[in-house]
């Protein structure tokens, strides 16, 4: 019985034009926007524009050779060559974030004219680069066999750091738009939760009644009704991230198997936490609707959807707040992923997603176990 | 003696300082179809969601086939099959699939639910509509599938609420068939309605309640005789003088007489040819008429009588 009760209840959601609206269509259509709007900002921030200029007759240099492999896949920057006077043209303009200047003797200084995340980035390659090339210097001073073996050693370190990425880099900001965006997907389940206690508490719809007069359990029903919502939700929210990573080309760091468990447990949540508002207290169903929705608005907000960097804000002054709060927990185990390429992070979102899927599971259950109403 | 399907003693059920049900007693025998008939109000539905257990009510008790009925007694409640007051189906199923989900609720076996499936929809007249969903259906239809999802399963009891409110004559006819149809299957019904006309039509023994309470019960003629009215004569008549009026109402069982706009309505306690009596009288004293109408007693009449107030008066509020 609770196969059959499951598919219709999977059919019935899914035939359901709102919910495939919510769902999946709106996502998709946002996420294409987001694409939009900040797919091409991305691209600029993540090539840092910088011009060098040297003084005198420099045609190679180690620090240029740096530059052009920052200039490779996974580098940082697009340079520039000229002379000084063009370079600080360029700079003016705006054209430029700054410019190396590298003296015969081989010294590099670098010239900004504000302060940002792109000037702090090259003044952290001018720094790696003075600190290499002191140490350098001095092993080459103390033991230069030992040149061959600090060169190797530093190229496994520059591989690292393209590689993995580092966690300030500005396009991350913009990823947690997409994360976000991902997390209020599986949010969206909090209504088909509501809809779910509706049509399982007798006095809350008429379609309620005639089940809880029927000769089944309430309990299967009601469980087949929450699988079913689960499934669907899960399903809109693997075709969401199907569409950001295959059509829209986001990347999304990876591990998508693990991205799409911590979007099946945050759709879970959404549901059970749905199901349990939609059970507790006597508000009208379109009340509980509008709870659900200010819900999900306030917890995306917080997690990043409309002002990015909010995440990072909000573990500066409450951390608490993106320890409990749903969309920031599924943004943070997501980003953990991309970031630190480790899984711990990950496993404490998750089980703590988990964990407060089966508390308002639990919750909802006591509400609804009661079968008899004083009033229908 | 046919055995008792429903038996409801001294329930009580109160909303608050509203009394919903009033002590109200009623017993159900099998085979028959039993109606509920009171206006809006009277507690025809809440005595229903009692029967089915989804109410909890502050006295009495409520036993079907033999047992205490509660929210758990599936057993029970497989042999039950309802159709609610307001049409309780899935906007996104299909006729097809609803019929078979609910039916579904009470009929694990995949080959025996597909044939009750395939039986409810042609009972219901729904055959051309199997792929439709609800929406798409006319209010009559959608009342048939609502009745359709509640009798699928070939229940031994079937309880109807209100199961014609806002239907075409062409459904409420062939809901009424079709309830008569189940009744000679074998089914037990309770039919719940404030059209007097379909009670008396299908019904073989009848409940009035009003205000929660059981005010009569029996079979139609046994509820007619009740009262004193044993027939109802109207006469178009022009300048009746109030002598006349008098004279009238001191024949033979005429016990009320009223005229009014050219209507004379003549209320007679029994007896045989009051009609020939009254018009000997128009004879004599050559007074003119137009139409004459002559009605035996209806159960409106009975719970006009008995409550001094019409039974369609809309009371309002919650049932």
């Amino acid at each position: 019985m609770f196969w059959r009760l499951y598919q219709y209840s999977l059919r019935a959601m899914l035939r359901k034009k709102s919910t495939l609206f919510w769902s999946l269509a709106f996502p998709v259509v946002l996420g294409t926007l987001f694409q939009l709007t900040f797919g091409s900002h991305s691209e600029e921030f993540a090539r840092i524009p910088v011009a060098y200029a040297a003084q005198g007759e420099v045609e190679t240099s180690p620090f240029l050779e740096l530059l052009d492999a920052q200039e490779g896949p996974g580098g940082l920057v697009t340079v520039r060559r000229a002379g000084r006077a063009k370079a600080e043209k360029l700079l003016r303009e705006g054209k430029v974030e700054g410019i190396f200047l590298e003296k015969e003797n081989g010294e590099v200084s670098l010239v900004v004219d504000e302060k940002g995340i792109g000037q702090s980035i090259l003044s952290g390659i001018l720094e790696q680069y003075a600190r290499y090339a002191s140490a350098f210097a001095r092993i080459g001073a103390e033991n230069p066999a030992g040149v061959r073996a600090a060169a190797e050693g530093l190229e496994k370190e520059a591989a690292y750091l393209r590689e993995k990425g580092i966690s300030d880099r500005p396009e991350h900001y913009f990823m947690d738009y997409f994360y976000s965006l991902l997390a209020m997907n599986c949010l969206m389940g909090m209504t088909v939760g509501v809809e779910i206690a509706a049509n399982g508490k007798a006095d809350l719809s008429d379609l309620a009644a005639r089940k809880a007069a029927s000769g089944a359990g309430r309990f299967w029903m009601i469980l087949a009704d929450l699988a079913a919502a689960v499934t669907g939700q899960s399903v809109c929210v693997a075709v969401s991230l199907a569409y950001l990573s295959g059509v829209l080309g986001i990347w999304l760091g990876g591990h998508y198997g693990l991205i799409l468990l911590a979007l099946m447990v945050g759709s879970a949540l959404a549901v059970f936490l749905g199901a349990f508002i939609g059970v507790a207290g006597k508000w009208k169903k379109d009340v509980k609707e509008g709870i659900c929705v200010a819900a999900m608005l306030a917890s995306c907000f917080l997690s990043g959807l409309m002002a990015g960097g909010m995440y990072q804000v909000v573990e500066a002054r409450a951390p608490i707040v993106n320890r409990l709060n749903p969309a920031s927990l599924l943004v943070c185990a997501m980003r953990s992923l991309e970031i630190y390429g480790t899984y711990g992070r990950y496993a404490r979102c998750v089980a703590a997603l988990a964990a407060m899927t089966a508390v308002f599971g639990a919750g909802a259950y006591l509400c609804v176990r009661r079968e008899q109403y004083d009033h229908i | 003696m046919a055995e008792k399907v429903v038996e409801i003693e001294n329930l009580v059920k109160r909303y608050r300082e509203l009394v919903a049900l009033d002590h109200l007693c009623l017993s159900v025998e099998e085979g028959e179809i039993f109606g509920l008939l009171g206006p809006n109000g009277s507690g025809k539905t809440t005595a229903i969601n009692c029967i089915l257990s989804l109410l909890k009510f502050d006295k009495g008790s409520v036993r079907v086939f033999g047992e205490e009925m509660r929210p758990d007694n599936y057993r029970v409640k497989r042999q039950i099959g309802v159709a609610m007051q307001n049409v309780a189906v899935f906007g996104e199923l299909t006729v097809q699939e609803n019929i078979d989900y609910f039916c579904g609720l009470y009929i694990r076996e995949k080959e025996l639910r597909r044939q009750c499936v395939e039986d409810a929809i042609a009972f219901s007249g729904l055959s051309e509509f199997r792929k439709f969903y609800p929406g798409k259906l006319s209010g009559g239809l959608l009342r048939r599938l609502n009745i359709a999802c509640g009798v699928a399963h070939k229940p031994k009891l079937i309880i109807l609420d209100e199961p014609t409110v806002a239907v075409d004559p062409q459904s409420r006819n062939r809901i009424l068939e079709g309830i008569q149809k189940l009744n000679r299957e074998g089914a037990t019904v309770i039919y719940t309605s404030h059209y007097m006309e379909e009670v008396e039509q299908i019904c073989g023994r009848i409940a009035i309640l009003d205000k929660g309470r059981c005010i009569a019960s029996g079979t139609k003629e046994e509820l007619k005789s009740m009262i004193k009215t044993g027939e109802k004569i109207r006469i178009e008549a022009e300048g009746l003088t109030p002598v006349q009026e008098k004279e009238i109402g001191e024949l033979r069982h005429v016990y009320q007489v009223g005229y009014q706009d050219g209507m004379l309505e003549i209320r007679c306690s029994g007896g045989k040819h009051n009609l020939a009596h009254i018009l000997e009288y128009f004879g004599k004293n050559e007074i003119g008429f137009g139409r004459v109408y002559a009605e035996q007693p209806t159960l409106n009449d009975v719970f006009l009588e008995i409550t001094g107030k019409e039974l369609r008066d809309p009371v309002g509020g919650q049932q």
